[in-house]
């Protein structure tokens, strides 16, 4: 029952498998004569494992004899953050897949020209390591409504939406779909409408935007501590950080309906006061108590979703057009969905973004990379900032995905464990029952 | 209080060919993964693939606390309250990492929190 945490149907076994195969095949050609002058200090690709483990993140391979291979500095990452996980879950299908394997840049040559996986002639035997992995999965909830969980990949460097073909197949199969997107609405639903909507086609009809009253205080600069007392204030100051995603979803022309999740220690006055700000914004409100009552908890959501489907029609657009420059559409989504004065470049992003208009990627979206709790680049301002600029530190091309990544700061692409990790307590009894697993099904999107 | 995973082990499951065919998902259209998983085959999607489509929600969120605000609990409560007004309704949803289940220590989503959105698989 616990697999869906664990190796559930193998999709990440088999992209991890099919990660490390154009990993092993890259090293093989620099060893075996290395006739496409691949530079091996200018190495792209990484190795990937689904595990917790720090010390791969830099690493030096190919030590010992000659017959060992090249030595040169590698680096791991957690499968999620693999870029063939966000292949995965943008392909409409086996051939789509196998299209963006070709194209994902693996190296530069020693002219500093793209190698890619098509040079390798890697391609098909990735793509025969993938083909089940794209057929998306069907479960049961605890109330056996069907979900197809399929795919997850990373919320910053990536696009961290599941997979355009389950997505493709709800719709076919059902009246309405319910998806979601990590992080909050700058990213997640950003990234949901300019990334994935974009490559795929989707029209969304309406947008459920979920607030908690906890999470409004803490934008209204409450301490985490004191988070379960009521403080009216408190929320009016940190209400500006759901105006302005109610603002922005509205950008897309699409409906908003805002939810508050509720909690023991939200008071009947607090959820006044949220309620009365949503209709002033022309959004429906409803309280969701969907954590205490599963789907009876989300009935009055759900009438609210319903009406807003029968009487608002979805106008949808991505933000920007393909047509603009990157630092345009860098610019589009920092000024239209953070709300900032502009955007700040270092030197090496510049020459990294004229280099990949150069090799032909000006048309692809942008990826942002910025961290989940603040509308600007510094996770401490809260609430809605005003006056700031973004800082894109580096940019690269994930060519098979089809976007163009722009990283605002460090992003950990290989976590760790803690001092006292989970699997301490984790055990199978002698019958084979699973004891002391903490189900934690989106932590990727959500927490790293 | 029972534990999420107490609460996995205990839920009464269908088999997944029911909850299949009640989404209009022929036997014959899945690979089995064991009794309650299956994968939707190439063969589904040539049948349904000229079908009109259904509705389309996004569940996305405000800029959250370090604890998150429930997305996945809301999209789940959602997707079961849709169907218990009589509506065909699916989730779509992101599969879980691994490595992470190992590393992070109990009690920021425990117990009752996630009753009500606990897969049965």
């Amino acid at each position: 029952m616990e697999d869906l945490n664990l190796h559930f149907t193998g999709d990440f076994h088999a992209i991890t498998s099919a990660n490390n195969l154009l990993a092993a095949m890259l090293d093989n050609h620099i060893q075996q004569g290395n006739t496409l002058g691949i530079d091996p200090r200018q190495v792209v690709w990484k190795r990937c494992v689904d595990m917790n483990d720090r010390v791969l993140r830099n690493i030096v391979v190919g030590l010992g004899r000659k017959t060992d291979g090249m030595v040169r500095e590698d680096h791991f990452v957690i499968t999620v953050a693999s870029e063939i996980m966000a292949i995965l879950c943008l392909a409409d299908d086996l051939a789509d897949l196998k299209r963006r394997l070709g194209r994902i840049i693996v190296a530069y040559n020693f002219k500093g020209e793209p190698v890619t996986a098509d040079d390798l002639q890697a391609t098909g035997a990735m793509a025969a390591l993938l083909k089940d992995a794209i057929k998306p999965n069907l479960i049961q909830t605890l109330e056996h409504t069907p979900a197809l969980v399929h795919g997850g990949p990373f919320a910053n460097i990536a696009h961290g939406c599941n997979s355009v073909r389950a997505t493709k197949m709800a719709l076919k199969l059902s009246d309405i779909t319910v998806t979601e997107a990590g992080f909050g609405a700058d990213l997640g639903a950003e990234k949901f409408f300019d990334i994935k909507c974009r490559m795929a086609g989707l029209k969304p009809d309406a947008v459920v935007l979920v607030a908690t009253v906890r999470a409004l205080k803490y934008n209204g600069g409450v301490a985490k501590a004191d988070l379960a007392e009521e403080n009216l204030d408190a929320l009016a100051k940190g209400i500006v950080n759901l105006e302005k995603h109610i603002e922005n979803i509205q950008k897309y022309g699409v409906p908003v309906i805002v939810t508050l999740n509720s909690f023991v220690t939200d008071t009947d006055a607090e959820n006044a006061f949220i309620e009365k700000f949503c209709r002033e914004r022309g959004c429906e409100f409803a309280l969701s108590e969907v954590w205490e009552k599963g789907g009876e908890g989300g009935l009055d959501l759900a009438q609210k979703v319903l009406e807003t489907l029968e009487t608002k029609e979805s106008d949808f657009h991505t933000l920007y057009n393909d047509e603009l420059s990157l630092k345009d559409k860098i610019r589009t989504i920092a000024q239209e969905i953070y709300g900032a004065h502009d955007v700040v470049y270092e030197p090496a992003a510049e020459k990294q973004l004229a280099k990949i208009e150069s090799m032909g990627f000006g048309s692809f979206p942008i990826c942002m990379a910025k961290n989940q709790y603040s509308l600007s680049d510094d996770a401490t301002k809260l609430g809605r900032p005003e006056n700031f600029d973004i800082h894109i530190r580096e940019v690269y091309v994930s060519a098979g995905a089809g976007f163009v990544v722009a990283l605002t700061g460090a992003v950990m692409t290989m976590p760790g464990l803690p001092k006292v990790p989970a699997a301490n307590g984790i055990d199978v009894t002698d019958d084979g029952k699973i004891t002391g697993l903490f189900l934690k099904f989106f932590m990727i999107g959500c927490r790293l | 209080m029972k534990t999420d995973i107490q609460i996995a082990q205990e839920a009464e499951m269908k088999h997944i060919k029911e909850v299949a065919v009640q989404a209009g998902i022929s036997e014959d259209e899945l690979e089995f993964y064991g009794k309650y998983k299956a994968k939707l085959s190439d063969e589904l999607w040539n049948r349904i693939k000229d079908n009109e489509d259904g509705k389309l929600v996004l569940v996305t969120a405000i800029n959250p606390t370090p604890a998150g605000e429930g997305k996945t609990t809301t999209s789940v409560g959602l997707g079961q309250a849709f169907a218990k007004l009589g509506k065909k309704a699916m989730i779509a949803l992101r599969e879980p990492s691994l490595g992470p289940c190992f590393g992070i220590k109990g009690g920021a989503a425990g117990g009752g929190y996630a009753r009500s959105f606990l897969w049965k698989i």
